[in-house]
């Protein structure tokens, strides 16, 4: 909100030049966001928080100063004119139908005013501000307004149907074409002003043509009312139109100065209009206002600021600000609210005002003394640094995607109908339904990454999904990883980085090792369309799905609008969190002689490697450590069918050496027991 | 006397003989030794010398002496560098050391990751426990029990998504505040970081962000205390030149309420674009919670206090890393995304 710091000037006597006044107006909680010069005019940019109405105006700034010992305030000048020939009465009726939208109605009556502009320093000052000059009635009405913060409007009252003014609610199908030239339609949400026929006016918001000041007008009524909050800021939502008198009605104006401003104006169009003032001004006020009176306890400033402040100040502050002092109590003191801060209605309120004049940053700096065990990390914050640190170490980039994506991003991962928590007043399409996996936004990611030349791709995601559950979400812990497969990139002496589905399953490993100190996924057939059917795996634990490993399929890269192979996994966190911090024990090792043993064979290509791994297991061989699959063929030299799986086995005893025909007879009958159960030929 | 100059002229041509010669660091130390030895160096040895010819010849061949050493110790210099430099791959079968290096390869945290993490872990230092709830949150949580009614004119501050009547998506990890106290008895010192939306998309404005906000409940919790608290962290957050300035401010959940301005990190207050020249920057919002807030969730404000603060990590990684759109974030281009790591 733009202030013109010479106009200020008209209401306080200050050593301040504008840098001082900016200063001092910030520390008190009316921030200057800019200070703007031009020659001798200087204007401030004030960020006037929404409960602040009081301030939206010069003498409500020139208050603030002088409370906080900034300079003194200059009174503006009463009211000069002599009120002259039939009383306000007889020259127009007003009527207040709405009782509770609209709380004090006065209306003054000016006559024989001759149209013309403004004096020059009026001009000038509304310049200064950004408010352009129309004509003498109408700038004053403006200048009041900037000046005391109420908001007047002035008709023209030769169009006063029946010299009336009825404040009511609209009629459903009413319309009326607003100053700013639009027909608007209205519903008896809407407050009007309306003469003996039609309204004239949306009350507190903007008038209307049929009732402006033209510049034959001679005759004019002053408005200066106090239309009810609520209601002000619903017509003007509901129709887009904001104005300086919105702006004060919706927050808040002051019932109390109604008629003082309407004064104001009569007087400086007295002064500049040569108007005559119609004797007794009408004074609707059904709504009387009675001053809250607030109890501020003698210990409560200390208990809330930490900070001792003295009475005098409190009561000097206080006062400053408007406030008066009914008594005082055993307790504290009882203070009378001015109808002008209407948003102090508690003890917290009167707190807040002696504070932000004392100035926050006067006050020292303490630290609470509260005694907290300290922090525990939540599981699921456990389980989302585990996927972090694992994908992150394995070369892979975390991206963070938005939550919500568009409802075929989600079908193309998901493609069982499925529910999805959808936004009613979304940005577009593409945002209004939350993702019900990972993969379903990081897809997004990937396109454009890949659109963008990044071939390198290795991104990964750990989340929350969103499930519809009652009215609202079941907000799952997921994760989601995806690679352009194959070689990513090569260094000069060949060493390959390479991604495919069994560097992301290596990583699926190490993941579930850190948390779980085992595998315990396994894997199934995998019945999601997002992934090539032949290449790729439903995780299952506990025989449930919890996630999909693999190839994506052609019809997914074809909704995201991607040439490249990718392979991808999607978990579901939910099984891992809680589960136990693994705690590692050292096991002994042995330190007797190792013997390795290599076999190669020939089966069916269409054995599942688990089922080899299981059975050599079942064997329970003894000696037997470990054994790994260090080569897998199959192409030529293979029979069709085939393939070729060469395996290592070493062994090792804990406290003796171990010969060699006792090596050669335990990993024969193991040879022999395999090549038996799966219908193997050693190669 | 003409012997000696003579001499040292011998001196000279021996030496960068000798220094052509030379291969590897130990010949070169070998030489060293040899010409400069502090017992037996070549150099000493004619410094004494010095000392029987005549007096009035003595300064001119004092600074021939000199002008020798210095010559040399050049001559060792250089051949140093020049032997330093070129290594193994001098040798046959050395190996060239200066090709590229080859590191397993090594993936990153999101940078708001990375930022969010260094909040959660000042205020772990400082006791604080971390709290969450969900996103997709009812009106109450996230609007009636802070004091925001229906037609509370702040609401407009916040455009909110819906996705009913009564279930937003929250528009501030605020909501954990009210889970949290209905769920706990004061005292208590927390903080809750998480995703927030607002409707609401441009160069500084995401519709998805992430907060964290603390709360801190007590008897005798003042706004002394919330002062000492955001000094102590943006201290650390920034660094300890940081100073902070307070603005009184207007939010519906707390009372008194402050906008809180920490100095400029890029100019360090002297005025810069970032700042607008005011040589401050607003961080975070924070203030005494409000009465109603208390007996929202059933507390005695007349015998509890608390403060209450938040700030945008979106924000405080932009400053930090000198990012000005906020899209960069989550377009997740990994050009970007590989510059934290």
């Amino acid at each position: 909100m733009d202030f013109s710091v010479n106009w200020l000037r008209k209401y306080i006597e200050t050593k301040l030049d504008a840098d001082g006044i900016a200063e001092v107006l910030t520390d008190q909680g009316l921030t200057v966001d800019e200070i703007r010069r031009d020659g001798d005019s200087i204007v401030l940019d004030i960020d006037v928080t929404t409960n602040r109405p009081d301030a939206m105006n010069y003498v409500g700034l020139a208050r603030e100063l002088a409370t906080s010992g900034n300079g003194d305030m200059i009174p503006i000048p009463e009211p000069s004119f002599t009120e002259s020939g039939t009383v306000t009465e007889e020259n127009v009726a007003v009527e207040i139908q709405a009782p509770d939208l609209c709380g004090r109605y006065v209306a003054r009556y000016v006559k024989n005013v001759k149209i013309g502009p403004s004096p020059e320093w009026m001009q000038e000052l509304l310049q200064e501000a950004g408010i352009r000059p129309i004509s003498n009635v109408v700038d004053i009405t403006n200048y009041v307004l900037w000046e005391l913060g109420h908001p007047l409007h002035a008709f023209d009252s030769r169009f006063l149907q029946g010299k009336q003014i009825v404040i009511r609610r609209a009629v459903a199908g009413e319309t009326m074409l607003t100053l700013d030239g639009v027909e608007r339609k209205l519903t008896p949400e809407d407050l009007v002003i309306a003469d003996g026929e039609r309204p004239v006016a949306l009350a507190g918001i903007m008038g209307g043509e049929n009732s402006e000041i033209r510049e034959d007008t001679t005759d004019v009524v002053i408005e200066s009312a106090w239309f009810n909050p609520v209601s002000v800021r619903k017509t003007s939502k509901r129709l887009a139109i904001h104005t300086d008198s919105s702006h004060r009605f919706e927050r808040g104006a002051d019932i109390g100065i109604a008629l003082k401003a309407a004064n104001r104006a009569a007087d400086l169009m007295a002064q500049f209009a040569g108007g005559e003032v119609a004797p007794k001004p009408i004074d609707a006020f059904p709504m009387p206002f009675a001053a809250p009176e607030i109890l501020l306890k003698s210990d409560s400033l200390k208990r809330i600021l930490g900070v001792e402040i003295e009475n005098d100040f409190v009561e000097k502050t206080l006062e400053g600000l408007g406030f008066s002092k009914v008594q005082g109590t055993k307790d504290g003191s009882i203070w009378q609210v001015p109808s002008n801060r209407l948003d102090v209605t508690r003890e917290i309120d009167l707190i807040e005002e002696v504070a932000r004049i004392y100035g926050y940053n006067r006050m020292p700096s303490t630290l609470p003394g509260v005694e907290s065990p300290g922090r525990e990390t939540s599981p699921s914050e456990l389980i989302f640094n585990q996927v972090e640190s694992v994908f992150s170490a394995g070369g892979f980039y975390e991206a963070i995607s938005y939550s919500f994506c568009s409802p075929d991003d989600n079908l193309a991962i998901l493609p069982k109908k499925m529910d999805m928590v959808r936004i009613s007043n979304p940005l577009g399409e593409n945002t209004s339904v939350m993702r019900t996996s990972v993969l379903a936004t990081l897809m997004s990611v990937a396109a454009l990454n890949l659109k963008r030349g990044n071939l390198a791709l290795k991104l990964f995601e750990a989340g929350r999904v969103y499930l519809p559950k009652g009215a609202q979400a079941d907000e799952r812990v997921s994760m989601a990883a995806v690679a352009v497969k194959g070689v990513q990139s090569r260094a000069w002496n060949g060493r390959e980085i390479v991604a495919d589905e069994f560097t992301m399953k290596g990583l699926l490993n190490r993941f579930e090792q850190s948390v779980s100190g085992m595998s315990r996924i396994t894997y199934g057939a995998c019945d999601s369309a997002a992934f090539n059917p032949d290449k790729s795996a439903a995780l299952l634990l506990n025989n449930h799905t919890i996630g999909y490993l693999g190839q994506l399929s052609g019809q997914v890269l074809s909704h995201f609008d991607i040439d490249y192979p990718l392979v991808a996994l999607e978990l579901d966190l939910s099984d891992f969190v809680g589960e136990t911090q693994r705690t590692v024990r050292f096991k002994p090792f042995s330190m007797m002689p190792l013997t390795q043993r290599d076999s190669a064979f020939l089966l069916d290509r269409r054995i599942r490697y688990d089922e080899m791994e299981a059975f050599l297991k079942s064997l329970d061989v003894p000696y037997l450590k470990n054994f790994r699959l260090f080569d897998r063929y199959e192409g030529k030299g293979v029979p069709a069918g085939k393939v070729s799986i060469a395996i290592n086995f070493v062994f090792q005893a804990d406290n003796q050496t171990l010969n060699n025909e006792e090596v050669n007879e335990l990993h024969q009958k193991m040879v022999s027991a395999f090549i038996d159960k799966f219908g193997a030929v050693l190669r | 006397m003409s012997d000696l100059k003579a001499q040292i002229q011998g001196i000279r041509d021996a030496f960068n003989q000798a220094l052509g010669q030379v291969e590897g660091l130990k010949g070169l130390e070998e030489l060293r030794n040899h010409y400069l030895g502090r017992k037996r160096g070549i150099i000493k040895d004619l410094l004494t010398d010095l000392r029987s010819a005549p007096k009035e010849l003595r300064p001119e061949l004092g600074q021939a002496v000199n002008r020798l050493k210095q010559a040399v110790e050049a001559g060792l210099s250089e051949k140093l560098e020049a032997l330093k430099s070129n290594v193994s791959s001098s040798k046959e079968d050395g190996i060239d050391l200066t090709l590229p290096g080859i590191a397993p390869e090594l993936g990153s945290l999101h940078p708001l990751n990375i930022v969010n993490r260094d909040l959660i872990r000042i205020f772990e230092r400082m006791g604080y426990e971390v709290a969450g709830a969900s996103e997709i949150e009812t009106d109450f949580y996230n609007f009636e029990a802070l004091g925001l009614t229906k037609d509370h004119p702040a609401r407009d501050m916040q455009d909110t998504f819906y996705v009913s009547d009564e279930v937003v998506l929250r528009t501030h990890t605020s909501n954990v505040q009210i889970h949290l106290m209905q769920e706990k008895k004061p005292p208590f010192k927390a903080i809750m970081p998480g995703r927030v939306y607002r409707k609401d998309a441009d160069i500084t404005h995401s519709p998805m962000f992430h907060q964290v906000e603390g709360l801190v409940v007590g008897e005798d919790i003042t706004f002394t205390d919330l002062k000492g608290t955001l000094e102590h962290f943006l201290k650390k957050l920034f660094g300890s030149d940081t100073k902070m300035r307070l603005r009184p401010s207007y939010f519906p959940f707390t009372e008194p309420s402050a906008e809180v301005d920490v100095t400029c990190i890029m100019c360090g207050g002297k005025g810069c674009r970032v700042c607008k020249n005011s040589g401050w920057l607003e961080i975070l919002g924070a203030g005494m919670v409000d009465p109603v807030v208390f007996q929202n969730v059933g507390y005695d404000p007349e015998t509890v206090s608390g403060f209450a603060f938040g700030l945008g990590v979106e924000r405080v990684a932009m400053l930090k890393y000198g990012i000005s759109d906020i899209r960069m974030f989550f377009d997740n281009d990994l050009r970007f995304l590989s510059q934290f790591n």
